[in-house]
């Protein structure tokens, strides 16, 4: 990515989100049954979508290397990943902070999405010590993807469990909020859900030109030092170095 | 016969002989899982048990035995070159996925069927939900069989295999937990066992089952490229 | 339903905004110190380029900062 366009990325990525959190805070009305805590809502849901999203298309990326045998695919389904996680744990904070303040305790089992959520998220969380404990490059890579797609596949299948046993158990008391949004709320939620859609892709990138960067330090060190160390200090790392190109 | 029929009669065959032979997994797992009962008794604090408490006591005993197996299945193969050897076979490298958890299923089922009577015996007042609990049981086990074979393909050529398998398939595992024991619960009503919910719970193992099959299936091959 | 809940819930509604401005925050700083990291071995790799080409041995290095710890897991 050109640094122009990086530029321009991050500049639209802070306008609108900064537009998003004043639309929430100055315009859009108080929510009727839950007041000023509901403005929660256009921080926690986005980042939970953003989050899913990004394991999903992790599992993309996952595929089409195992397709193409492109390192770059895997490389980019390691960062996708890697954000989701550090966007979960938002959505997990958030989420504990939004049960407190509606509900009264920081965690609700009756909230399926939240406990799917916790569950996919953990999930995820193996992917750094699964990663590590491979120490062939290709096969670490070819791993990860398979591990990438499985979960990717999972996500669904889980949230639907989850939320079946909840809805068999006891009816939902609580309507998701996202359904009959009014407009001005509607609004107000699809211009956070792009702030922070835009913050991920940013993020990617800068992760991206980073791994980069420290592939093209090892691939030079590796040139320089050729006859004395021959190319033994890259294994160690969990993250694909992009080394190509 | 074709030649990937021969070749998956051939490992499975294998695999239950040596199985038969060493006693390697099915008598650990058998004893862990009568052992967990006991620990079950007393950590609960019950002599009898039914509905959600029965089913979760079950389930949770047979799914950690079952981890103890899935922690086996490649082993041999790793440690005796097993996998060099599918690699120069010149059939479909998917067959030894199949046979795997073809040989993994039997060995779930052996276990189940010592493990669920001796948990009849030991903790359920009326044995009437047995017979429709074996649906529940297949369901369990082709699920676990299918994502046990990949996550173990998967562990066993990394350095951490013992410590992987558990962490990686716990998570993966839950959907079909909350089924198994959503559809066990109403089985072991204490009033006789009733169907409330059974077959939802059924379809949804069944589509879960199916999803891992085919990611299993389709992704085998890249496990075991070099 | 619930009739315990506080009524002033606006302290959890700022703490979800700050949280997230804190975790952008932390993870600059990571980012901050990944670039320093890129930064310093691209020093050293100068100095190796620069003292063998005024004719000195380039000293040994070996790599001992590349095995540092990832810092991805730490996120």
């Amino acid at each position: 990515m050109s640094s122009s366009r990086f530029k321009a990325l991050a500049i639209a990525t802070v306008v609108i989100l900064m537009v998003g959190f004043g639309l929430v805070f100055f315009w859009v009305p108080m929510d009727a049954d839950q007041g000023f805590k509901q403005k929660i809502f256009y921080l926690h849901v986005p980042l939970a979508i953003v989050a899913l999203l990004g394991f999903v298309a992790g599992g993309v990326e996952g595929f089409r290397h195992l397709r193409s045998g492109d390192r770059r695919h895997d490389a980019n389904s390691y960062v996708f990943i890697h954000l989701s996680i550090v966007f979960g744990v938002a959505v997990l904070i958030t989420g504990c902070l939004w049960a407190k303040a509606s509900w009264g305790h920081f965690w609700v089992w009756d909230e399926p999405t939240l406990v799917s959520f916790l569950i996919v998220f953990l999930m995820y969380c193996t992917y750094y010590p699964f990663r590590y404990a491979i120490e062939d490059r290709d096969r670490q890579a070819r791993y990860a993807s398979v591990f990438a797609i499985t979960a990717g596949a999972f996500v669904p299948l889980n949230f639907m469990a989850v939320r079946m046993a909840e809805s068999i158990i006891h009816p939902r008391v609580f309507a998701t909020s996202s359904g009959g949004l009014p407009g001005s709320m509607m609004f107000t939620f699809l211009v956070c859900l792009a702030g922070i859609a835009l913050l991920w892709v940013l993020l990617v990138q800068v992760e991206l030109a980073g791994k980069k960067a420290s592939g093209t330090v090892s691939r030079l060190r590796r040139a320089l030092h050729a006859d004395e160390n021959s190319g033994g200090s890259v294994s160690g790392r969990i993250a694909p170095n992009m080394e190509a190109k | 016969m074709t030649p990937s029929r021969t070749a998956f009669a051939a490992i499975l065959g294998k695999d239950l002989r040596t199985e038969l032979r060493t006693m390697r997994s099915l008598p650990a797992m058998v004893l862990f899982a009568v052992t967990t009962f006991i620990i079950f008794r007393y950590g609960l604090d019950r002599t009898t048990l039914s509905g959600s408490l029965a089913g979760g006591v079950l389930w949770t005993t047979l799914l950690f035995a079952a981890i103890l197996g899935i922690n086996r299945i490649f082993v041999s193969e790793q440690e005796e070159g097993g996998f060099d050897a599918i690699r120069l076979a010149p059939v479909d490298r998917t067959v030894l996925f199949m046979a795997k958890a073809a040989a993994l299923f039997i060995y779930l089922c052996v276990l189940e069927l010592i493990v669920v009577p001796t948990f009849a015996v030991f903790f359920l007042p009326q044995w009437s939900g047995l017979l429709p609990l074996i649906a529940v049981l297949i369901g369990a086990n082709l699920g676990f069989s299918a994502l046990g074979t990949l996550i173990s393909s998967m562990a066993v050529n990394s350095r951490a295999r013992d410590l992987l398998v558990p962490l990686l398939l716990l998570p993966l595992v839950v959907p079909l937990m909350i089924a198994a024991t959503g559809a066990s619960a109403s089985l072991f009503d204490p009033g006789g066992a009733s169907y409330d919910d059974f077959g939802t719970w059924l379809m949804v193992m069944g589509l879960y089952d199916g999803v891992f099959c085919l990611v299993g299936y389709a992704v085998f091959d890249f496990l075991l490229e070099d | 339903m619930f009739d315990a809940v506080p009524n002033d819930s606006t302290g959890y509604v700022f703490a979800a905004y700050v949280v997230f401005l804190l975790m952008i925050l932390i993870y600059i700083g990571i980012l901050g110190a990944k670039f320093q990291r890129i930064n310093r071995d691209i020093g050293e790799l100068t100095d190796e380029v620069e003292a063998g080409k005024a004719g000195v041995k380039p000293a040994s290095r070996n790599g001992g900062t590349e095995a540092a710890e990832p810092e991805e897991s730490r996120v």
